[in-house]
This record gives structure tokens, C-alpha cells and sequence, in this order.
């Protein structure tokens, strides 16, 4: 049995996994997320880490059948681009259900979930993932 | 664009399909299907390039390649519907060459979707109305309006051997201006413009091809 995942680079990435932190240029004061080493709009390294908002609208998503073995349970999986203010980000969406099916422009909210399991004995993964407002701060 | 693919010998997926053999086909993302993304698989192009003056019979002149880079990434973008490394690497080729009178184009097409915005961001097509204009018969080979994109088939079609296909797209290219593409050929070709890039656009290559 194989593990795909890194489980030190998971750690390494555990801030901006699972807080959203991001980083705010100081030269340009863009914010990008994850943080990188240099801004990747002006390419200054003088950069602040800072939290962003778990609150924001769903801009455009997908739904993915063609999902990695480890989250085949959860197949399909929804794939949100969310705007949360300062920046845009990547990320699952959940908690989809008939009556909560994605809609551009849609309030979306951060929750701490699962995402994918490495094997039987491998290490069970988690991240924050969008879902429908309801209003009840999660994270 | 895939349909040109069926005159081209080298063509991976060398067959015509309808929009809704390819709505109704496996989805891999919705809404993107099977038939909206490329095929798998190997290929080898090559180009033997030389100056003017060692070539006694060259098949094709190219004019100038340009290129640029950019974050390449959805969620940095400040517009996800542009393409700003295709955009910047255009322009410098403009500044570099003539681009009017464009007879032909091979564009990026490694899903339906990249090859429509490749389109807009060049301006062959305004905003939003990539799909529309080709689903009319522009670009087309039949279609007698704007300049024919993709007479190889394009990505989707001819196929995407990652590296080699910038490759492929400028020896198509010479092919078509040198009159001697063995599949679609634009009749009277004379300047080809070839779009290549990686992935979300994190770079871009733009070359002009024109015959001699």
C-alpha cells in the first residue's frame, strides 16, 4: 500500500488549509492565496500573512466525475470558485443537495471537512470546503 | 474546428462529430464531456529551421515567435475569460510583424472551451461570442468568413502530445502556406498564426508563419 500524499507537505500547508491564510503584498497590496515566497502580481517578497474571510459568493463551479481514487465515495465532486473579498479561491464544495444546488453569485460559507483517504491505514485528510450559507459560523 | 480532422492523415480522432454526440457523451467535468477535451496519446513532430541563405528550397518562412508568461492560475486571475499571456505574447508579435490578412490559424484548442477563449482574447471574436460564431460556420473551411481556424483538427482532434504539439501547430502551419497540407487545405494560404501555450496560460509562444 502506497501513500499518494505527503503527509509533511499536508503539515507544512496546515495554516492556509485549514485558517485560509493567505498573504497580502505590501509593495502592491494584492492578497493571494495560498501564500507563496513572492507576490505572484508584482513579484516583491515583502509580504504579511493575513486570515481570510470564510464567507464569500460562488463565482462559477463544476461538478467532477473524474474524482482520485481516496474520494471516490464522494463522486461527483462540486468544485467552486469562491470571491471572498480580497482574493478568489479554489475550493470543494458541500452539503449539495437538491434543494442547495449551486447557483452563480450564490453566499457560500467555510466547513471544516473531509476530503480524501490514503489507503485503509493511511491518513485520513481534511480541509475546508464551501457550502451553502446558512448563516451559522463553522470555522 | 474537430471536423477538419477527418481529411487529416495524422489525426488522432480523425472523424466528425455533432454537438450532440458530444453533449451526450461521458461528462468529466460539467459541462465539459469527453468530446470537449483531448485524447491521450504519443506523437513526434519536428522542424529543421535555417537561415535564409543555407536553405535552397525552403518550405515555409518564420516570421517571428513571441512569447510571454503569466500567473496561469483560476482563482489569481483577475478576469478567469482572458487569457492575458496569449494576450501579451500577440501583442508583441504585432509590434514585431505584419498580423493583417491572416489566412489561417492553429489555436490551443486542449478543450473546446480554451480554444473559444483563445479566439476572443486574439479579438477574432468579441466577447462571449466565440461559440456562436463557430457553431455558424465561421472559421470553417466552408464557411467563407473570418480566416479558417484549425484546419488540422486542432488538439481535441489531431491530439495533444504535450510537447510536441507547439510542434506540430507550426509544421502544420508551414504545410498549409507552402500549399502542401495533406488534409484540409486553405486554398491560397499565405500567413498562419499559430497559438501555443501550457496548461491555464501560465506561458504562451505566438508565431507567425508565412510562405515564401
Amino acid at each position: 500500500m502506497s501513500m499518494d500524499l505527503s503527509i509533511s507537505r499536508h503539515w507544512r500547508r496546515k495554516y492556509s488549509i485549514y485558517r485560509l491564510q493567505a498573504a497580502r503584498c505590501k509593495a502592491c497590496g494584492r492578497v493571494h492565496y495560498p501564500p507563496r515566497p513572492a507576490c505572484p502580481y508584482c513579484g516583491s517578497r515583502d509580504l504579511e500573512l493575513v486570515e481570510l474571510p470564510k464567507h464569500g459568493k460562488l463565482v462559477s463551479f463544476t461538478k467532477v466525475y473524474a474524482v482520485p481514487e481516496g474520494a471516490r465515495a464522494q463522486s461527483p465532486v462540486y468544485v467552486g470558485l469562491v470571491d471572498l473579498g480580497a482574493t478568489k479561491v479554489v475550493a470543494e464544495l458541500t452539503d449539495i443537495t437538491d434543494q442547495t444546488q449551486p447557483k452563480e453569485g450564490m453566499e457560500v460559507e467555510a466547513v471544516l471537512r473531509r476530503t480524501r483517504v490514503d489507503g485503509e491505514a493511511g491518513l485520513i485528510y481534511y480541509a475546508l470546503k464551501f457550502r451553502p450559507a446558512i448563516g451559522v459560523p463553522d470555522v | 474546428m474537430h471536423n477538419n480532422a477527418k481529411e487529416n492523415p495524422y489525426a488522432m480522432l480523425n472523424f466528425t462529430i455533432k454537438p450532440e454526440k458530444v453533449s451526450k457523451a461521458q461528462t468529466i467535468a460539467d459541462p465539459i464531456t469527453l468530446l470537449d477535451t483531448y485524447p491521450l496519446g504519443d506523437g513526434a513532430a519536428a522542424l529543421v529551421l535555417s537561415n535564409k541563405d543555407a536553405s535552397k528550397s525552403p518550405l515555409a518562412k518564420l516570421s517571428a515567435v513571441e512569447s510571454a508568461t503569466d500567473i496561469g492560475s483560476l482563482d489569481l486571475a483577475d478576469d478567469p475569460l482572458t487569457i492575458s499571456s496569449v494576450a501579451d505574447a500577440y501583442k508583441r508579435l504585432q509590434g514585431a510583424v505584419n498580423t493583417d490578412d491572416i489566412d489561417l490559424l492553429e489555436v490551443h484548442d486542449s478543450f473546446t472551451i480554451t480554444g473559444l477563449l483563445i479566439l476572443e482574447t486574439l479579438g477574432i471574436a468579441p466577447r462571449g461570442k466565440a461559440a456562436q460564431m463557430v457553431a455558424e460556420g465561421w472559421f470553417s473551411p466552408t464557411g467563407g468568413k473570418g480566416p479558417i481556424v484549425n484546419p488540422s483538427g486542432g488538439l481535441k482532434a489531431r491530439g495533444h502530445p504535450i510537447g510536441a504539439t507547439g510542434v506540430y501547430q507550426v509544421a502544420e502551419a508551414a504545410l498549409q502556406v507552402a500549399g502542401k497540407f495533406p488534409g484540409v487545405q486553405v486554398r491560397g494560404a499565405r500567413k498562419g498564426l499559430v497559438v501555443s501555450m501550457n496548461g491555464l496560460g501560465s506561458n504562451a509562444f505566438v508565431s507567425l508563419v508565412e510562405g515564401v
